[in-house]
């Protein structure tokens, strides 16, 4: 008996004893006459195995179920995972914030002045931002010149001015220092408002 | 109904209560550490960081909550974290762990940006919160005393397999995307080059983190069509490696490998499949505690010495 239910184990590769296992006599009852294959023990009584095949094709439909809609309708955790499936050119549109010191000298306004910590969530309050419309552009600068009143950085420590721009840039050529931003478009502008005032 | 016999024999398949409790620990151990590492984003949402769109599962706020619910409520995932890693009070703190992660990442996304690298993690730990995976390795087990879970059991071996095939299937779905929005021609090797200078490009111009090999490697063209084949070849081929050991070692290593590529070229992690936490199911990965430091950390944790599993019951 033992040997026979070890051949039959040997031929099924998902089973999880193993013919050596047995050899040296592990792998608990087998050989007893009350087992009919090579699972072990355990088998599932049908309101668990009801279950298990619920939470699996619950799961499963709603894990697959964005390849059905439109991927650019994102959604969370079942998501469509759209991230790097656009296509994009060489030339993209860049929306940045700017940090206009009294001389005129630009900085670029880091993430954590516009958003948080996140580059990412940055971009996106910017671009989303500037596709709201004017209103919109002017209150997210507004808060970002609010916000630099007590930054630390001297090129945005100096700053007088911000704006909210869009900017093309060729990716690869600018990588390489061959190319730099061009047609620059301002979408708000708006004064910093002096560290004084912003004291409480 | 054969097919349905062949389903049975394949998903239902006993396995060890060790393998789903060390994928347990494992993932709730992953979990409390990113919670930590990432707690400046994931609980203060005091300064606005866009508009507030919830999803998920705060789909159903009308508004944002106040910052010190909010920190509240990340404690207490933090603590029942804790709870979820060692298997104390599992019945509850399992699926209160599992909801609660989701709850936090929902919450996180919820302002103008859904994060991608957190799904799996939020989906493996509905599937381990609501399964049996304390019943070994575990501080439940060790106060029961109960030998009843050192017998390997289907009811340990579906949840196993569902993480795994939940894992490919996310990858699956990402592949569609890009074919239905790009089509084949996602393979030119333009888009993924492009992707790349232009990520490190905006980040560069903000003098944010960004990978430095990517003005390198945006220079030169050729591999980048090679790179999208196998990308998509990884992506889509998931569940079909899962039927063989072999080949499902191998896609593990083409997904791993794809996310270090993108760490690399576009200094964007995924950590959960990068620590390979998110593919410990695909494994024996049980076996990690015959290392005799984690052996240790187990005797310490848990009780005693091997307690069961396929391997120990005599």
């Amino acid at each position: 008996m033992a040997t026979s239910t070890a051949r039959r184990c040997a031929s099924m590769a998902r089973c999880e004893c193993r013919r050596s296992d047995m050899a040296r006599g592990r792998v608990d009852a087998i050989g007893s006459s009350k087992l009919t294959h090579c699972a072990p023990a355990g088998h599932n009584s049908p309101v668990e195995r009801l279950r298990a095949y619920l939470i699996s094709f619950g799961l499963l439909s709603a894990v697959l179920a964005p390849t059905l809609r439109d991927p650019r309708d994102d959604d969370y955790p079942f998501s469509t995972y759209p991230m790097f499936a656009y296509r994009r050119g060489r030339t993209n549109a860049v929306t940045s914030a700017i940090a206009i010191a009294a001389d005129a000298q630009e900085a670029k306004v880091p993430p954590v002045y516009v958003a948080n910590a996140e580059s990412m969530q940055a971009f996106r309050t910017l671009a989303r931002a500037v596709r709201s419309g004017s209103q919109e552009s002017q209150q997210l600068c507004q808060m970002i010149a609010a916000r630099l009143t007590s930054a630390t950085e001297p090129t945005l420590a100096r700053a007088v001015r911000v704006e909210l721009v869009t900017e093309s840039v060729d990716a690869i050529e600018y990588l390489a220092g061959r190319a730099r931003p061009f047609g620059r478009h301002v979408h708000a502008r708006c004064l910093v408002p002096s560290r004084e005032a912003s004291r409480p | 109904m054969s097919w349905l016999r062949a389903l049975d024999a394949r998903f239902l398949a006993a396995a060890p209560p060790e393998r789903l409790a060390t994928v347990r620990f494992l993932t709730g151990a992953f979990a409390c550490g990113y919670l930590l590492v990432r707690a400046p984003v994931l609980a203060d949402f005091r300064r606005t960081p866009g508009v507030f769109r919830p999803v998920g599962l705060a789909a159903w706020l009308h508004g944002p909550l106040p910052p010190s619910w909010v920190f509240a409520l990340f404690g207490l995932t933090l603590l029942l974290g804790v709870c979820f890693t060692l298997g104390w009070r599992f019945r509850l703190s399992g699926p209160a762990f599992a909801l609660l992660v989701l709850w936090v990442t929902s919450y996180r996304s919820s302002w103008s940006m859904l994060f991608h690298n957190e799904n799996l993690l939020a989906l493996h730990l509905l599937v381990l919160g609501c399964c049996d995976a304390a019943a070994a390795l575990s501080l439940d087990a060790r106060s029961a005393h109960s030998q009843a879970a050192t017998t390997p059991h289907a009811r340990y071996g579906w949840p196993v397999r569902l993480l795994s095939v939940i894992t490919t299937c996310v990858y699956v779905v990402a592949a569609v995307a890009k074919l239905k929005i790009t089509g084949l021609s996602w393979m030119d090797g333009d888009v993924l080059r492009n992707y790349i200078a232009f990520d490190a490009m905006r980040k560069s111009q903000i003098g944010t983190l960004h990978s430095p090999l990517a003005g390198y490697l945006v220079q030169v063209g050729w591999p980048y069509i090679g790179l999208s084949i196998l990308t998509l070849l990884v992506e889509l081929g998931g569940p079909i490696a899962l039927l063989n050991r072999r080949l499902t070692r191998l896609w593990v290593l083409g997904a791993w490998g794809f996310h270090l590529g993108v760490l690399l070229s576009m200094a964007i992690a995924f950590p959960y499949p990068l620590s390979g936490v998110a593919f410990a199911s695909m494994f024996e990965c049980e076996k990690l505690w015959n290392v005799r430091r984690l052996g240790r950390l187990r005797a310490r944790l848990f009780g005693g010495g091997l307690r069961g599993g396929a391997t120990e019951v005599s």
